[in-house]
């Protein structure tokens, strides 16, 4: 359900974007660029993936700073 | 035309700032470290916030220097360069930060039936509605909304005086829990130090000589009721019950029981906060388009509505569960923050330095 909020949002962003030239030629790979990254971002969650590696990473590392501050 | 806020909407929003996401679940990790002790953490680090502000600005009335900082089509040096990347990486943790808190405690307290997802979406589309209008906008409903924010949190010992046990806070502070305080004011240093923020939108304030009161005035205001807030939840619920509740302050405000009818007081004190809390996530919003507008060189919110549905995904991606939220938000946001912070208060400094070397220089050139 949330997705197909999404999708339509960005139908309706793209219609108004362009009826309305709001932007040039130049600035179109822009705002196609990040359609493709919220779409890509709806698929991860429609496959219930995750990219919480990042968070992995920075748990492991600047958490574990503060971890060592805290239990000194 | 440049956007212009008021010094009383500064000072709001610097309260905002502290306060607002703070409340969510800070006081369960501070009071964890700092025990019986911890409400004194706010007054602890409220000195060394003053004292960066006042390295910040410098001398009374020398804040007109700050008038075009950070300015948009114009070609800006590579300290302010520097200090937008740093800012717009802030901003992007702390955006998916709260999002994510106010996703989780909405979905576990308020709408248990509804998948996060669908809060997320709804409430990204509230904060790009919101950000779309300019700081003028969110600082406008930001006053208004932390105002009755401020009322109700003023009013909160009055309405828990029934419930209060001074004997929470024994035994009082002592040399040897200075310590454990010192780990507690580590801890809260980040989520204070989003204060911040005012650096990037200090040109917009008008008028800009009285910016450094009203600074100090939104530190001391969002500290004074963060104190608050923590010293009711102690003395209340005591170390315990805080130190094992995912939301302590709600589990708080649910004590509130004037009559034997008006028990259910939390939904509307959490129905005031909610706003608050969107307002500081459409103001980070904001700062991360400020942010791609200052590369872009032009004031643009062509990209606003993509960029801010692929963070709020972001908020839900980057965790797998509430668990790995929380362990981010109290120990890895803590080094994090701080990092983050203090580089940009350092090249801030030198940014300073810089734009009064030019300033000084100019007049000679001229004559």
């Amino acid at each position: 359900m949330d997705i197909a909020i999404v999708w339509l949002s960005l139908t309706i962003y793209v219609v108004i974007i362009f009826k309305a030239k709001i932007i040039d030629k130049k600035e179109r790979k822009w705002v196609f660029l990040f359609i493709i990254l919220t779409v890509g971002c709806t698929v991860l969650t429609g496959l219930h993936l995750s990219l919480n590696s990042v968070t992995v990473f920075l748990n492991d590392s600047f958490g574990r700073l503060s971890r060592m501050v805290v239990n000194i | 035309m440049k956007e212009k806020i008021s010094n009383l909407q500064l000072i709001f929003l610097i309260a905002n700032f502290i306060m607002s996401a703070a409340i969510i679940s800070l006081p369960q990790i501070i009071v964890h470290t700092g025990r019986q002790n911890a409400w004194l953490v706010p007054i602890l680090s409220f000195p060394f916030f003053l004292l960066i502000i006042y390295l910040i600005f410098g001398k009374k009335g020398k804040a007109e220097r700050f008038e075009h900082l950070f300015a948009i089509g114009k070609k800006g040096s590579l300290l302010e360069k520097g200090i937008i990347i740093l800012f717009f990486f802030l901003a992007l943790f702390i955006f998916v930060r709260d999002l994510r808190a106010l996703v989780d405690f909405v979905a576990s307290v308020l709408l248990p039936n509804t998948p996060i997802n669908m809060l997320m979406v709804l409430s990204t589309l509230v904060i790009i509605y919101i950000s779309m209008a300019g700081i003028e906008v969110i600082a406008r409903i930001n006053a208004i909304h932390f105002f009755i924010l401020i009322i109700v949190v003023l009013f909160l010992p009055f309405l828990l005086l029934n419930e209060l046990d001074a004997g929470n806070l024994q035994p009082l502070p002592g040399l040897r829990s200075f310590k454990a305080l010192t780990k507690s004011v580590f801890i809260s240093f980040s989520w204070i130090g989003e204060l911040f923020f005012f650096i990037l939108i200090i040109a917009n304030v008008n008028p800009l000589k009285a910016a450094r009161k009203a600074v100090i005035t939104g530190t001391a205001l969002g500290v004074f009721l963060f104190l608050i807030v923590l010293i009711l939840n102690i003395s209340v619920l005591g170390t315990k019950i805080v130190r094992e509740a995912a939301y302590p302050t709600y589990v708080l405000v649910q004590q509130i029981n004037l009559t034997d009818f008006l028990d259910r007081l939390d939904l509307v004190i959490v129905s005031v906060w909610i706003p608050v809390l969107f307002c500081k996530v459409a103001f980070l919003m904001y700062t991360i388009n400020f942010c791609f507008s200052y590369f872009y060189n032009s004031n643009t919110n062509k990209f606003l509505p993509p960029i801010a549905l692929t963070l709020g995904y972001l908020s839900i991606l980057l965790f797998k569960n509430s668990m790995e939220h929380i362990h981010f938000s109290f120990y890895a946001w803590n080094s994090l923050g701080i990092f983050l912070e203090g580089c940009i208060v350092i090249l801030f400094l030198f940014l300073k330095r810089m734009v009064l070397k030019r300033k000084e220089a100019k007049p000679a050139n001229t004559s």
